[in-house]
């Protein structure tokens, strides 16, 4: 597996369009229906970009959200890499592109292992638009992260169970490069 | 304080393999509240000191037992620690979350009564009208933890946090982990302030007053301002 690039603290704004193209959206509807499924995508160097009225250069990403919403719950942004983290600024759009939602900065928060934003999709809503917020790349993303590790091994005909604990202080970088990740759930699939 | 042990050992280890939490994110148009009731008893009676990995956990039934009365004895000391610096964490809480209910424009009260145990309120008080809700926060556990031996104790808590409206509507339902030993996917995972950490209860009972204290007291003001945050 290779690991992830340094953080990507500019884009150079070569070839960025200045809206988002809604033409090849990544599904977020699955094969079949499921519980929970989990669609992540790269944000990298050959990633379209957006040069926008004001704003510097980003990368971003489309998903077309499920096809039948009633019942989803959609959870987006962006999961933590070694060194660094996509900075998510998520965006919902209805059929024409029109925005419909946004979301603060401060309402993202790392759920399990994703940074990020949580909500119910609207009838008239049909894309998400993930870029990267050109205003929280740089910036740190510091964390304490505690758990407990289990090592197993065998001697003289016994098996041997060994639980350590481990508390780290681990350093990441928002970055406009990274892993952009969409989480659908739905509890009405058993 | 077994059960206590053996709770938390199981809910540690079962975390990292349950299944992924779904939570109610709260739509605040649509739901119109404007006042909001906190229901009483959020937090439990004791402060909890627990290390996951201890060694003592490596040695079945036996390491099981000597680390329970290892808790017991932590607890009682950090007990005595908040004692002195007169520290009510209930009080605390319950006002964080109003503070920050009403930086949201929330009117807030406070309303219900002692629960039985950590689970949400079986049944919400009368006298809430159309435009008011209850927020019921079920903390499981709060204090500090310990990844394992040899590592610091960090303020923790664990929280079960929903609100309902007055005709017992579930407009929200979260869960919300600060220090999380193993985060669920899902659950929101709160990292806690480096500055607060100590690598045994000696330590805490030397350390300047106040320190062990302000520790819980920002572990829980967090909590709270994260809750507000749901509703905005």
């Amino acid at each position: 597996m290779a690991l992830p690039g340094p953080p990507a603290l500019q884009v150079s704004g070569a070839n960025c369009g200045d809206t988002a193209s809604l033409a090849t959206p990544i599904s977020l509807t699955p094969e079949k229906p499921a519980k929970s499924h989990i669609v992540s995508a790269k944000a990298d160097s050959v990633t379209p970009c957006l040069r926008e009225d004001g704003v510097p250069a980003r990368k971003y990403v489309v998903f077309a959200l499920p096809d039948s919403y009633e019942t989803k719950l959609i959870t987006a942004g962006a999961r933590p890499e070694i060194g660094r983290i996509f900075a998510p600024d998520v965006s919902i759009l209805d059929a024409d592109g029109k925005v419909t939602r946004t979301f603060a900065w401060q309402d993202f928060l790392l759920r399990g292992d994703i940074f990020s934003v949580q909500f119910k999709p609207r009838k008239e809503e049909r894309y998400l638009l993930v870029r990267s917020e050109p205003k929280m790349v740089g910036q740190s993303f510091d964390r304490i992260e505690i758990g407990v590790t289990t090592t197993s091994t065998y001697a003289a005909g016994t098996s041997i169970t060994w639980n350590t604990g481990h508390d780290a202080a681990v350093k990441r970088t928002f970055s406009h490069e990274g892993e952009v990740v969409v989480w659908v759930q739905d509890p009405a699939v058993k | 304080m077994l059960r206590l042990v053996a709770g938390l050992a199981a809910l540690a280890t079962l975390s990292a393999c349950a299944s992924p939490y779904v939570s109610t994110p709260y739509d605040r148009g649509p739901a119109n509240i404007q006042s909001i009731a906190i229901m009483d008893d959020s937090l439990p009676d004791n402060v909890a000191m627990y290390q996951s990995a201890s060694v003592g956990s490596n040695f079945g039934l036996i390491g099981a037992l000597a680390d329970g009365v290892a808790q017991a004895g932590r607890e009682g000391r950090l007990k005595t620690i908040l004692d002195k610096q007169s520290f009510d964490s209930e009080t605390v809480f319950e006002q964080a979350l109003a503070t920050s209910l009403g930086a949201q424009n929330y009117t807030t009260s406070s309303a219900g009564q002692a629960r039985k145990n950590r689970a949400f309120v079986e049944k919400y008080p009368a006298g809430a009208d159309g435009k008011g809700a209850y927020l019921d926060v079920a903390v499981i556990n709060y204090g500090y933890l310990a990844a394992g031996f040899g590592t610091p104790y960090r303020p923790a808590v664990t929280a079960n946090v929903r609100l309902m409206s007055a005709d017992n509507k579930m407009l929200m339902d979260n869960r919300i982990e600060y220090n999380p030993l193993m985060a669920q996917q899902g659950v929101i995972a709160l990292t806690p302030n480096p500055e607060y950490s100590f690598m045994n209860i000696d330590e805490m009972e030397k350390a300047p007053p106040g320190k062990v204290t302000e520790g819980l007291k920002e572990a829980l003001t967090v909590v709270a301002d994260t809750i507000a945050n749901l509703l905005k």
